[in-house]
């Protein structure tokens, strides 16, 4: 299979926060605290997925052979698979195999049924949602997963009692929850605060970290204060998922195997290794070698990685993007006077060159932008106002705005001169090439651009909290829900919040409210497409390009469909991946 | 005597060792962004959330209690009752003097278990890689010395010289990328580039063999380069000694003239040398752990600096400096023992 270009597949949405939570950043932004009772982001840092590279859930089982294992290669280790307190990709990865959700996501984020017989549909207020479980499903040592289950594991997250259990998620449960309740073994009832369209999404299916199911009859033994500390956090005893854990040998690899009581029948390989590697850089030379059979390869190896006979290629538009933030917040900044300007905006926009940027600085590995949210998302939509790459038409929009070149080549207006500092994240290397670029671009129409990168939690802070920042260049790993809430909002504006350039438009702030309290979704599709054509017109934070994720897959390893939804999560077609040598 | 030379250096080792702890937690604490960057960047957070999770993780007190609690004084201070005396202090736990490093930032885990489970994996790597640029850096210092100015010692200063220059990461990438990938692509037996050992099917000495070649030959090489210089030149001086002159004069053959009264004095120089990477078999080889993902200690740190895993990083800085002292005090008996001419006082 050779490489793929995603806009053929128009595959949807997901992942989300800054992009640099993703990957080897996520866990340098993380760092901090017991992450995990800290991070408890709505939906956010993580990703999680479904749907698939190779067109989605197709796949062929007829000349499967059971047996054999599989070895990924991540260059970070696990660290913690419970679901109420994971934070990374790399242990959702995991947890999703061993903790089955209420529900699951396709490649277009579409809700599936998992451990509900149905997706529910909500109920005339827009308040309660009614789930039937799967009946006969058993935890890995026989018991019977019940609606219980369900009720308990929700209440670890939102109930006073459970607030010891420091649940990374409890912010938002106790926002959006009002009580999860067991009507009956096999029927669960949630019942929420208000109407919020991507609920389903958020707490029911794991994309975003929290959903899994956890055994009522293990962890209600323990003392909430025990919780975050307990050893099952990182080696569960008790199951429901397609595998099981085996070891964790620290720093070097995470086994799983085969759980037989899965109420999805038992799957082809018996063992999935999680191999600990130094780099996605390395991932390549591994799977050159057959020594990992999965894994996910840099850019700058993607090519070389074509070379190989025994490895095929997966690349598609990932749910990320790169962007810039202008501050537009005079009160912070006196360059909120140049910013300030939507025609300077569109100058600067119009003067990039994105489609050499994305060829030059992702080695082609990453599709010029054209709106404010990537094309994996189901709400994509191309806004009419576009900005092609035309310096001379850029310098002119400057010129008729009254900015006018000193001798030095810089425009001034008004005393104003042209110039600021652009910001992104120390160590990552795409962007920090990418910052210098984009001064050098804007140098050609007059503007003096300095560069800088900054410690990533520096970084954040300013973007967040101080907001005394001039430009900040950064990426967003995409949530499965289209909601823009916190980066466009007018209350998203520090705090913590990420509306970091102080965009206030009242328009979109209703828009943004109609959004998430639209249920229907071509419904909510037309609120979302008015609000990227207000906003590409805007051009508060404009984007400068889709990244794509690539991965490299053994020939041995069948039905592997990972696509942009279902990277690290949900991996609907996991039951049917085996290798064809059986070993 | 060398009980009293024991307890003094002991003594003279725990200024160093509260030195750095307190250095080390001092520099942690004024590291970017907030002590717990994550902390602030939660839009669902309220400024009151943020508080109370602060207040959990014990970052409300002064700062002077955090480290109390830290290396443990303050854990002994409540149990005396004097508790009082830490204004704004709570949730004191078990520290440093009660052997409890604490818990990862990260992922919950115990700080001093991840330590030592990573200690193996580092111990075998350095102590191989250190062994084998001891066995084989003094045969070539000393061939070196013999046969000076000749090619084969101009071919050794070439290699010494190389191993110097050549970054570990290079080395290790190039060996790699022959080993590994070339050897794999013209179907000969490759050496695996990464980790202690195969997964799933791996696990056997053979397989563990294989994975520490690389390694092992990469370190090793950096060590070889810089001992057999200083072998080379300290033979080099031995062998112009009157003492060497005296013995050949008295008709003792060469080679024990060479071996017997030239190496063993010129190897002092060496002990000192090895004795100061001591410290290094312990807290890992950054570098090469790095490249070849060996689950070493180096390697932990330096994940860990990165993740901001605060008390994950304190640890491993505390232990090794604890390690560094007890090296140092390693080499110094080393010394001793193959230079009568040095005493311990």
């Amino acid at each position: 299979m050779g490489r793929r270009d995603v806009s053929e597949n128009d595959f949807s949405n997901f992942e989300d926060f800054l992009d640099a939570w993703s990957r080897r950043d996520f866990l340098r932004g993380m760092g901090g605290s017991l992450a995990f009772t800290t991070f408890l982001a709505g939906g956010m840092e993580l990703l999680a997925a479904c749907g698939g590279g190779n067109s989605g859930t197709q796949t062929n089982t007829q000349n499967a052979k059971r047996g054999g294992h599989v070895v990924e290669g991540n260059p970070t280790d696990i660290a913690n698979l419970n679901p109420l307190y994971i934070n990374d990709v790399y242990s959702q990865t995991i947890a999703y195999r061993l903790y089955d959700a209420l529900l699951s996501i396709d490649n277009q984020a579409n809700l599936l049924p998992n451990l509900a017989t149905d997706v529910p549909k909500v109920s005339s207020d827009g308040l309660s949602y009614t789930f039937k479980l799967h009946k006969g499903v058993q935890w890995s040592d026989g018991q019977p997963l019940t609606a219980d289950d369900v009720a308990f594991t929700y209440q670890l997250m939102y109930a006073p009692e459970w607030k010891g259990a420091k649940a990374r998620y409890r912010p938002q449960a106790e926002q959006y929850i009002q009580s999860v309740t067991a009507a009956d073994p096999q029927t669960v009832v949630i019942k929420t605060t208000k109407v919020f369209a991507p609920f389903l999404i958020t707490f029911c299916t794991g994309t975003s970290g929290t959903g899994g199911i956890l055994p009522k009859h293990v962890w209600e033994k323990l003392r909430p204060e025990a919780m975050p500390s307990s050893e099952m956090n990182n080696l569960p005893t008790v199951v429901s998922g397609a595998m099981a854990p085996v070891k964790w040998d620290k720093g070097s690899q995470y086994v799983i195997k085969r759980n037989d009581n899965w109420f999805r029948g038992k799957t082809y390989i018996d063992q999935h290794v999680f191999k600990v590697t130094p780099s996605f850089v390395a991932n390549a030379n591994l799977l050159k070698t057959g020594e990992i059979d999965i894994g996910v390869v840099d850019n700058s190896v993607w090519d070389d990685l074509g070379n190989s006979q025994s490895v095929n290629r997966v690349g598609f538009t990932r749910p990320s993007y790169d962007y810039y933030l202008h501050n537009l917040d005079a009160s912070k900044t006196p360059k909120a006077a140049i910013f300030g300007d939507s025609q300077v905006r569109k100058a600067l926009y119009t003067a990039l060159d994105k489609k050499k940027i994305a060829d030059k600085v992702y080695f082609g590995q990453a599709t010029p932008a054209d709106s404010i949210m990537s094309s994996a998302q189901w709400a994509h939509t191309t806004p009419k106002t576009q900005y092609p790459y035309d310096l001379a038409k850029a310098n002119k929009m400057l010129d008729d705005a009254g900015w006018k070149k000193g001798p030095d080549g810089i425009r001034s207006k008004g005393g104003v001169k042209m110039e600021w500092e652009l910001r992104t994240n120390a160590g990552n290397a795409v962007r920090e090439t990418l910052i210098t670029v984009l001064a050098d671009q804007w140098k050609q129409i007059g503007a003096n651009v300095a560069t800088k990168p900054v410690q990533f939690p520096q970084l954040v802070t300013q973007l967040s909290q101080t907001r005394d920042f001039e430009m900040i260049l950064l990426g967003i790993s995409e949530n499965a829900d289209p909601d823009q809430t916190q980066y466009y909002k007018s209350t998203s504006i520090g705090n913590g919040a990420l509306n970091g350039s102080g965009y206030k438009n009242p328009e979109i702030d209703s828009l943004l409210d109609e959004g998430v309290q639209t249920v229907d979704r071509n419904k909510r599709k037309d609120v979302y497409a008015k609000i990227q054509d207000i906003l590409m017109q805007d051009l508060p934070t404009p984007l400068v390009t889709y990244p794509k994720g690539l991965w490299g897959i053994s020939k041995r390893v069948q039905n592997f469909g990972v696509g942009p939804w279902n990277q690290y999560g949900a991996r609907p077609w996991y039951k049917d991946v085996y290798v064809s040598d059986g070993k | 005597m060398l009980l009293r030379f024991l307890l003094r250096r002991a003594l003279a080792a725990i200024p160093v060792v509260v030195g750095v702890t307190l250095i080390t937690f001092l520099l942690m604490h004024s590291a970017a962004g907030s002590y717990v960057p994550g902390l602030s960047l939660n839009p669902n957070l309220t400024p009151k959330d943020v508080e109370q999770l602060r207040s959990e993780l014990g970052l409300d007190q002064p700062i002077y209690v955090q480290y109390l609690d830290w290396i443990g004084v303050a854990w002994i201070m409540q149990k005396v009752g004097l508790a009082g005396v830490l204004v704004g202090a709570h949730g004191i736990t078990p520290g440093l003097l009660q052997g409890s490093f604490g818990h990862s930032m990260v992922d919950g885990t115990a700080v001093g278990g991840q330590i030592f489970e990573r200690l193996p994996n580092t111990i075998l790597l350095t102590l191989t890689a250190i062994l084998l640029g001891v066995l084989l850096s003094i045969p070539l210092g000393v061939m070196g010395a013999l046969s000076r100015g000749s090619k084969l010692d101009h071919f050794f200063s070439f290699l010494s010289i190389a191993g110097v220059a050549i970054p570990q990461f290079w080395l290790g990438l190039m060996l790699i990328l022959i080993f590994s990938v070339k050897f794999h692509d013209w179907g000969l037996p490759f050496l695996p580039s990464s980790g202690t050992t195969t997964p799933f099917t791996g696990g056997d000495l053979l397989d563990r063999l294989a994975h520490l070649v690389l390694p092992a030959v990469v370190l090793s090489f950096f060590y070889l380069a810089i001992w057999s210089r200083y072998t080379r030149s300290s033979m080099l001086e031995v062998l112009s000694q009157d003492y060497v002159r005296t013995a050949r004069a008295k008709g003792m053959s060469e080679r024990r003239v060479t071996y017997l009264h030239g190496l063993r004095n010129a190897v002092i120089p060496l002990v000192t040398l090895v004795g100061l990477e001591l410290p290094g078999l312990v807290s890992g080889a950054l570098v090469v752990e790095a490249v070849f993902s060996w689950p070493g200690i180096g390697l932990l740190a330096f994940q860990r600096a990165l993740a901001y895993d605060y008390t994950m990083v304190l640890g491993i800085v505390t232990f090794a400096a604890v390690l560094v002292v007890l090296g140092n005090l390693v080499s110094d008996l080393l010394y001793a023992a193959v230079d009568p001419r040095i005493r311990l006082q």
